[in-house]
């Protein structure tokens, strides 16, 4: 097991605060979505997070560790709550936004460029260790795929028809 | 050939959660996806990197076919259960999740003997615990999800 830190430090602090505004952003904002719908899209973000992280970052090739060493430990699980913030504002703004077909992959790109200047600063404090030749360049080509991704679900479960949703 | 063999259970399982009766509306098998998925990773993760308990070879072939059993067939696998679940048959569904639990072990049997995967300190009993504990989450998110929505529907 690689142990990069013992204490409660910029990482830990980085995850709550983290957290707690993005929980705090995604209560207080105008409801959007059904209940239902929301709830989705906020599970979204964080089941991507683990997702990559328990794809990445296993046997055969463990590309990065999280937090403070290569165990899981409770605030590698808070990392990936913080996710769950960052699918729903996405979803937020693309409804709210209601933008033409044509500048979605801006809007992609965008949000692809704003999740790497989190990654950047999650790096910068502790959160993400790379091993074996990874770095952020790479995640950038999975953001592009994972947002894209996620628009699939809101055309295939909102966008249609938000009616038959909430049966 | 070991890939292959997994593709081919997980393709299985595919197949039943196409074709059994959904109790479950889509969105609702959606976040159950999501969820049982983070719930698997994160009790899996636990035996495997800190107990140590469960070891996965270290080919790039197994530890793939092991990734597709956890992250899709795993999930899909207490779906079907879930739906299951929530069937008005009084008997017969216990049979059915008790044939799943059956097939839940003889999945781990086989991961063991194609050599994906490796235990220590472990025996049935775990399994049938693993086994329930995924049910019992599953069954849980699922009264939650369908509670979140209803709550909805009443107000409107």
């Amino acid at each position: 097991m690689i142990v990069y830190d013992n204490q409660f430090n910029a990482n830990e602090w980085f995850i709550i605060i983290g957290l707690g505004i993005g929980i705090v952003t995604t209560m207080i904002l105008p409801k959007r979505f059904p209940i239902k719908i929301s709830i989705v899209f906020f599970m979204c973000g964080i089941y991507s997070g683990f997702f990559f992280d328990h794809s990445l970052s296993v046997q055969p090739v463990s590309f990065y560790d999280v937090n403070d060493n290569s165990s899981y430990q409770f605030f590698d699980f808070l990392s990936y709550l913080t996710f769950g913030p960052f699918s729903y504002l996405y979803f937020y703004f693309f409804d709210w936004f209601n933008f033409k077909n044509k500048y979605i992959p801006i809007y992609i790109l965008m949000w692809s460029f704003i999740c790497l200047g989190f990654e950047w600063c999650a790096t910068y404090v502790g959160v993400y260790h790379y091993q074996h030749g990874y770095s952020m360049y790479y995640s950038f080509s999975i953001y592009l795929l994972v947002l894209s991704s996620w628009l699939f679900l809101y055309f295939r479960y909102y966008g249609k028809s938000s009616v038959t949703l909430t049966k | 050939m070991t890939f292959s063999i997994c593709m081919l259970i997980t393709w299985i399982v595919i197949i039943i959660l196409s074709l059994i009766p959904k109790r479950l509306s889509e969105i609702d098998m959606v976040f159950l996806f999501f969820v049982n998925t983070i719930f698997e990773l994160s009790i899996f993760t636990i035996f495997h990197v800190n107990l140590k308990w469960l070891n996965i070879s270290q080919e790039v072939e197994k530890s793939l076919a092991d990734l597709m059993f956890r992250l899709i067939m795993v999930p899909l696998f207490f779906i079907i259960s879930t739906n299951i679940l929530l069937y008005s048959w009084k008997f017969l569904k216990w049979i059915i999740i008790l044939a799943m639990l059956v097939c839940f072990i003889l999945m781990k049997d086989l991961l063991k003997s194609l050599g994906i995967l490796t235990t220590h300190h472990w025996n049935m009993m775990y399994s049938i615990l693993m086994f329930c504990s995924y049910l019992i989450f599953s069954r849980l998110m699922a009264w939650f999800i369908t509670k979140a929505g209803s709550k909805e529907v009443d107000k409107l």
